[in-house]
């Protein structure tokens, strides 16, 4: 069994793997089931990104989404009533208009994904330097930005911490 | 390929050495448990100035086993209004993390699981992976003393992650490698990274504590509160891989990143004669901090939540940041001389271990005064 | 240069291993251990009270901030490992570059703690 044929099956599983669990984020009955089939999608994401050779990337992944992202939103949404809400996502009025848009959508997609040739492969396993090189040096500024936009995060959601909190009192 | 060990024809020996890694890899941390639960009840007793288990077997060391079969026999009570599916999926979500830890531990020269590029950070993903089980444990149990429980415990497990990878990137910065093996080979003869960044290693076996949900962080498992936190719901061997199994594994697997990055790892006298030494120095080093790790827990009383995030995010915090741009100046500074970082580290414990304390004590004595003046 | 591939099998082995144990431990426990389901044992515990409401009533909202807290961190952590591992290469230019990455994010803790947000309750 050739590891081209096994990287075959592994696509296979884990595309159906990320359609389905993310199917499932929002067609599944309670919210926190839906948290977690989430945290099972960045998980065969990260399956993905291990496939494609980029193994920091990967562990990003699951130490930001599964380790920090998925408790952020376990945490809000616990604090929310868990009744089970009912499958309106079928059948709804809008549903003849979606088909029409997405069916328009996905010919241009297709022209553009048929468009993308094979890149230079790279060896697998060694994305840490040329991550670090280029983060560093080409995307330098876009990283500068991205700390800014962690800080307009936090200070906004303390913002609206403390202004719930003196609501209360 | 080359010929395998033994000239086993390489075809078998890949699968083969899965087999015995994974097979090694469970016997120590079940043994590993078996043998810390005991070690944990008889230091604590000994420092306690009483016998500890002496029943069960020659100085009580079947003691644990007695436990074990206990609790493997007791009847797994499961509360009706609990949410079935996320109460048997937590414990394995907590256990398996802390399993697949040991791929990456270097033992002994070439007697690595499979040394990943990226180790150090592989094992801090891990890491991060354990907190959902606790949330999910703390959620499912459908209890508000889980639920709240759960909350606290992750919120600490979450805080104490900063300071432990700021810890690990500080190291990172000296070696120049994210590969377990890269930073054990680095630390050539008796000049250990310790002498090096002893800051480093005191926040990370602060934060360690607190990862390990051991004393003085232990509030999650504190039986004067919240009766038992997240655990209360669970009953029998899924407590038990809970609280031995996987709290043990995961006081192994920290123990053994201590060692890795601070201590040389598998190296000592003798290993370059005979690579299989590097196991008994590796385990040597590693049980020496286990027993430090049982020493405080017999010794520090118990943090109390809002105290311990003070702790985490008011002091370890922003004292790691220091000691990373301190060390990263330095080194760009004066690149090959580890002198000025070693001063600068050793100044920063120096800060803790006293100019905290009397920080504290300043403000406690204006504290005190300003009440003083104004009940007057 | 050790395989990629045998690597992170490894690393799934590993993880199917841990499964496959723990459901063979807990089965054995299930298979060794009595099992009679009563109206009592079928409780939630409360310290020998009845339970008395749903467990997920409003909560207090400070678990979210340090949860946001720890994503920001998180993410400036993410960062900080390429850095540390190329850090030689990038030499003072990076230096300055990361200085200012921390020094932001910085100042967000600082406007946490001043804003009391860094306090238990």
């Amino acid at each position: 069994m050739t590891f081209d044929f096994l990287e075959m099956v592994l696509f296979a599983i884990l595309a159906i793997a990320i359609v389905g669990a993310g199917a499932a984020v929002v067609l599944v009955g309670r919210i926190t089931s839906a948290a977690l089939f989430m945290a099972f999608t960045f998980l065969c994401m990260a399956g993905m990104f291990l496939l494609l050779g980029a193994e920091t990337i990967a562990a990003f992944q699951v130490l930001i989404y599964v380790g920090a992202i998925t408790v952020l939103i376990l945490y809000g949404v616990m604090f929310t009533p868990q009744g089970s809400r009912d499958y309106g996502l079928f059948f709804q009025k809008q549903t003849p208009w979606a088909i029409v848009f997405v069916a328009f959508l996905a010919v241009p997609v297709m022209v553009f994904a048929s468009s993308f040739q094979d890149g230079r492969p790279l060896a697998r396993g060694g994305d840490l330097v040329p991550l670090a090189t280029s983060l560093f040096g080409d995307f330098a500024y876009p990283f500068e930005v991205a700390s800014v936009l962690l800080l307009a995060a936090l200070v906004g959601a303390i913002v609206l911490v403390k202004r719930d909190d003196e609501e209360i009192r | 390929m080359p010929i395998g060990p033994f000239g086993i024809d390489p075809g078998i020996w890949a699968p083969l050495r899965l087999l015995l890694a994974v097979a090694l890899t469970l016997f120590l941390v079940l043994n590993g448990a078996l043998l810390m639960i005991y070690l944990e009840r008889k230091i604590q007793a000994i420092i306690q100035d009483r016998t500890g288990p002496h029943h069960v077997g020659p100085f009580g060391l079947l003691q644990t086993f007695a436990d074990a079969i206990k609790l493997l026999s007791k009847e797994d009570v499961r509360a009706k209004a609990t949410d079935k599916a996320f109460f048997l999926m937590a414990p394995m979500i907590v256990f398996s993390p802390m399993v697949a830890s040991f791929v990456v531990l270097p033992f002994a020269p070439d007697f690595v699981g499979a040394d990943l590029n990226i180790g150090l950070l592989y094992l801090t993903t891990l890491g991060s992976m354990a907190v959902l089980g606790i949330v999910i444990a703390g959620w499912a149990s459908n209890n508000k003393y889980s639920l709240i429980g759960g909350l606290r415990s992750a919120g600490q497990l979450i805080s104490y992650e900063v300071p432990q990878i700021l810890s690990l990137v500080t190291v990172v910065l000296v070696v120049g490698s994210l590969s377990m093996v890269d930073i054990t080979r680095s630390q050539a003869g008796p000049f250990v990274n310790f002498l090096v960044l002893p800051f480093a290693f005191v926040g990370y076996f602060i934060a360690a504590l607190a990862e390990t949900n051991r004393t003085p962080f232990d509030l999650p498992e504190a039986e004067s509160e919240l009766v038992a936190g997240y655990l209360t719901e669970y009953s029998g061997m899924r407590w038990g891989t809970f609280l031995a199994l996987t709290e043990y594994g995961e006081v192994t697997v920290v123990c053994s990143i201590m060692t890795t990055l601070w201590f040389g790892g598998w190296q000592g006298p003798g290993v370059d004669a005979l690579p299989a030494l590097g196991i008994v120095w590796f385990t040597l080093k590693v049980y020496v901090f286990v027993l430090a790790f049982m020493w405080v827990r017999a010794t520090l009383p118990r943090m109390r939540i809002d105290q311990l995030m003070d702790f985490c995010w008011k002091v370890l915090i922003p004292m790691a940041l220091v000691n990373i741009l301190a060390t990263a100046v330095l080194l760009l500074a004066f690149p090959g001389n580890l002198w000025p970082i070693a001063i600068v580290n050793w100044a920063l414990v120096a800060a803790l271990v006293f100019a905290l304390p009397a920080l504290q004590k300043r403000r406690l004595r204006t504290f005190r005064e300003r009440t003083r003046l104004s009940a007057a | 240069m050790p395989d990629y591939n045998l690597s992170y099998f490894y690393v799934f082995a590993f993880f199917v291993a841990a499964a496959i144990f723990i459901t063979l431990l807990l089965g054995l426990a299930r298979l060794i251990a009595p099992r009679k389901v009563t109206v009592e044992k079928a409780r939630t515990y409360e310290s020998g009270e009845e339970p008395v409401g749903q467990a997920w009533s409003r909560y207090p909202t400070h678990f979210y901030v340090f949860a946001l807290l720890f994503v920001v961190f998180d993410v400036e952590v993410i960062f900080l490992f390429p850095w540390a591992v190329l850090f030689r290469t990038l030499g003072w230019y990076g230096l300055v570059e990361m200085v200012i990455f921390i020094a932001i994010l910085v100042v967000g803790l600082y406007y946490a703690w001043r804003k009391k947000a860094l306090n238990w309750y």
